[in-house]
């Protein structure tokens, strides 16, 4: 099955809403795996993935304290960042339209791949922005230039460091990439040369993922679109004959 | 009871306020040399009785496509045409236009009258019909076959711009029909009650149900690339079926008889539409949207006062526009009492025009007497109706704009504004949602909900009917007013705060943030009206975005729904190469009975 760009960011505002975001985070997340799904990174296969998770407790957002450090440090104890993305990337632009230059490291928070539309979309107002990640097996890099439609997206094969993962996500903003490159490497372990140069995807993939994505449509799991149903159904009012009337007569 | 009372500026403060000055965004507007024009200020113009006042204009969405259609000559052709004796069967058109070609498919089936039903929430119709880009073959044929017919039950793919459906006129279908066979035209005045053979009941794109996306329409299909384009071309489509297939049933039945339908009726024919509470969220989700549409309707008025010479040649050809729509007005029916009142009032109104226009015509030096005039003595309806009519007097100077009517629906947070900013910003561009008090029941009477029945919109009232705790996200007034209060506490407890910050703390009020720093700097886009109010009139809503499309003959059935009359006296397919097509394609705004 088939979906067009805006069938699927409706289904997934009406789906993240049945979840218990709010107006505003449904937005900003059904943005988030759309943008993943359009331009090549799986966004629906993530997404499959982290449903029953998001499912199992409620998803209204919360208060975020950081805690102290020379940087913005968050513990967002195991949310996804479909919910605290935008707060996260938020602080991270304010803080650099002060100082030039902004950290924000966040710690104990899933799904961080979706963080991209949130890069992305600080881009499109003039920010260069950046983020990073380990998994069990890469290191992940993201990179936009100010104003870039699309980033640099580079994986780093980076065995046997699962161990030492918070699931932390470092998201950096500044008015220059150059001050972003020099922030990023002050983080990295003393072996960082030694990744070698990772596996690049550049504009020219994202840009055709995202044209092949709008002119042939979405492949959709039934399964997905079925969750989609349940969650949405949460959202809707039964029908009644009195409610029949609510529209209409 | 409480009396509903809207925020509308009374006739005589009204007349104090000086139009605005205001530089033109330049985003909006293709000539540079525009400078500022004297647009009306967003409280007077985004009020919503006022919106629900708005009539078709030389801009609106049907007026553009035909206009193009005829300038670039698009050939439409039949290549298939395959119904049986009873008109059921399968019709694809060819349609080559500047830069693509598209294939309308459109299939007839057999409904029984009981199951005749204009709701969203019907699932059989007399026609459902696709517009795909390119040619269809016959595997596509049969996907379409298989899915068309079920509408929101069915998918699609992206090779569908547009999917719709008709129910035939049940006063109007069978009747030409025989009077075609016996080899007479339908008598005009019966056809002035309801201009139309099919009624469509919803046309959808935007890549519904599997359809191409907007995204992709406006790049790829730039014959499509204005707003609603492929939705209108779809309705003109089903016009142009409709007036083939009365002349092939007539035809079938009594080939010896059967006389063809005389050009200037078949003119007069329009397609029906019906439109319900599912229109209404679109305007308050696309606020950017509905920002650009007003803004150029707007600025095409702005510039025909500032621009629009007043000589005698244009005065009486108003003249003729004015006579034009009392007529047009005196052949409306409509069984909504309040609907008959308002058009035999803005009737009478119009007469009360010419004979202005006899007083003052010949010394008119500029059109902002009469619009001051008309704000003085005359109701809104009236008002608007003039405003349409003024934008029709000058093309040269309005025509420019048609392409303006799109634009980017990006809504973003700025985070590192200062909370005191956003206060401030609230207070100047949201002063009026301040002003309800959510406090009165009244102010929350109603709350709008999705049903699960193919996720209707629909009303409830508050305290009565349950989902309220479900309900959409549409009283814009009372989120700001919500925010608004907290952010004020927040601003006393952290003077020097940015909204980053404070959406740090107070992450709930982040979609309501994104908006108002979005919409406060857009002149208009947000409708200055209370949601939730018990006694709100929704089909407001609906007649202001219908006006857009260029519908006319607006026959309300309820507060809730209203149908409409889509392409009314509007050229035909054939006229598209005739010599008289320069007289004919803007000659269709009101329709009026033609004369014989």
């Amino acid at each position: 099955m088939k979906v067009s760009k805006n069938e699927l960011i409706a289904a997934l505002k009406k789906s993240f809403e049945g979840l218990g975001f709010q107006y505003g985070d449904y937005l900003d997340a059904a943005n988030m795996v759309a943008w993943a799904q359009m331009h090549g990174l799986d966004g629906l296969g993530q997404l499959s993935l982290a449903l029953p998770f998001l499912d199992a407790k409620p998803h209204s957002s919360r208060a975020l304290e950081p805690a102290p450090s020379e940087f913005w440090v968050f513990d967002v104890e195991g949310d996804s960042i479909l919910l605290c993305g935008s707060q996260i990337v938020d602080i991270a632009c304010s803080v650099a339209r002060r100082q030039s230059a902004a950290c924000v490291r966040v710690d104990n928070c899933h799904n961080r791949l979706f963080v991209i539309e949130r890069l992305a979309n600080a881009a499109q107002r003039g920010l260069a922005t950046m983020a990073c990640w380990s998994t069990s097996r890469t290191f992940e890099v993201v990179a936009f230039e100010a104003h870039a439609r699309y980033p640099k997206v580079t994986s780093f094969a980076m065995d046997k460091r699962d161990a030492a993962t918070r699931q932390s996500l470092f998201v950096f903003c500044g008015l220059a990439t150059e001050d972003l490159q020099v922030m990023l490497e002050s983080l990295m372990p003393d072996d960082w040369s030694e990744f070698g140069s990772g596996n690049e995807l550049n504009g020219d993939f994202f840009r055709s993922a995202y044209d092949a994505a709008l002119d042939g449509g979405i492949d959709m799991p039934a399964s997905l679109w079925s969750s989609f149903d349940r969650l949405t159904a949460r959202v809707l009012v039964e029908s009644t004959e009195s409610s029949r009337a609510g529209a209409g007569e | 009871m409480d009396i509903y009372l809207p925020h509308l500026l009374s006739l005589k403060e009204a007349a104090l306020e000086a139009p605005l000055e205001a530089a033109v965004p330049s985003a909006a507007l293709p000539l540079a040399d525009r400078g500022v024009l004297p647009m009306r200020p967003a409280h007077q113009v985004m009020q919503l009785d006022r919106l629900g006042s708005f009539h078709q204009f030389r801009l609106s969405f049907m007026r553009t496509l035909v206009r193009r259609m005829m300038a670039e000559k698009w050939s439409i052709e039949n290549v298939t045409f395959d119904l049986d004796s009873g008109g059921y069967g399968t019709v694809i058109y060819q349609v080559q236009a500047l830069y693509g070609r598209y294939s309308f498919v459109l299939f007839s089936n057999y409904l029984d009258d009981t199951l005749r039903n204009d709701r969203v929430i019907a699932n059989q119709w007399d026609l459902t019909m696709a517009l795909c880009e390119g040619s269809v073959d016959s595997e596509q044929l049969e996907q379409l076959r298989t899915n068309i017919p079920k509408q929101e039950a069915g998918r699609v793919d992206s090779r569908v711009l547009v999917l719709s459906r008709a129910n035939k006129s049940a006063r109007n279908f069978d009747y030409v029909v025989d009077e075609l066979a016996c080899g007479e035209q339908p008598n005009i005045d019966r056809i002035a009650e309801v201009g139309y053979l099919y009624r469509t009941t919803a046309a959808y794109g935007s890549g519904k149900l599997g359809m191409a996306d907007w995204d992709k329409v406006r790049s790829v299909h730039r014959d499509f690339a204005r707003p609603f384009a492929a939705e209108m071309f779809t309705c003109f489509m089903l016009r142009h079926f409709s007036l083939q297939q009365v002349e092939f049933l007539a035809a079938q039945r009594a080939p010896a008889t059967a006389v063809a339908l005389d050009d200037r009726i078949k003119r007069f024919f329009g397609i029906g539409n019906s439109t319900g509470l599912g229109m209404a969220p679109f305007l308050i989700n696309h606020p950017k949207l509905i920002n650009q549409w007003v803004e150029v309707r707007e600025t095409a008025l702005a510039t025909v006062m500032r621009d629009g010479h007043c000589s005698a040649e244009k005065v009486e050809e108003f003249r003729g526009f004015v006579c034009r729509v009392r007529q047009h007005l005196a052949e409306i029916v409509t069984e909504d009492a309040l609907q008959q009142a308002s058009n035999g009032m803005v009737h009478d109104e119009l007469l009360q025009l010419l004979a202005w226009l006899d007083d003052f015509g010949p010394t008119l030096t500029d059109w902002q007497q009469l619009s001051e005039h008309a704000s003085h003595f005359w109701r809104v309806e009236t008002q608007e109706l003039v405003n349409s009519l003024l934008i029709e007097l000058f093309p040269e100077l309005v025509d420019v704009l048609e392409d303006q009517m799109d634009t980017d629906e990006r809504y973003d947070c700025i985070p590192e504004m200062l909370v005191c900013d956003l206060v401030a910003s609230i207070e100047r561009a949201y002063d009026w949602a301040l002003e309800f008090d959510f406090s009165e029941p009244v102010q929350r009477g109603i709350f709008w909900y999705r049903s699960e029945e193919k996720m209707e919109p629909r009303l409830g009232h508050t305290d009565i009917d349950a989902g309220a705790d479900r309900q959409m996200q549409l009283v814009v007034a009372r989120s700001v007013s919500e925010c608004y209060r907290a952010l004020s506490a927040y601003l006393g407890e952290y003077p020097d705060d940015d909204v980053a910050r404070f959406l740090m703390r107070q992450p709930q009020y982040r979609g309501i943030v994104c908006r108002i720093q979005t919409m406060a700097p857009l002149r208009y886009g947000e409708i200055r009206e209370n949601l939730a109010h018990r006694e709100i009139l929704p089909i407001h809503l609906l007649r202001c975005k219908l006006s857009f499309f260029g519908v006319s003959k607006f026959d309300p059935r309820s507060r809730l729904w209203v149908r409409n009359t889509m392409f009314q006296g509007a050229p035909l397919v054939s006229d598209f190469l005739s010599s008289d097509a320069a007289s004919l394609v803007d000659s269709w705004q009101f329709p009026v009975k033609p004369a014989f």
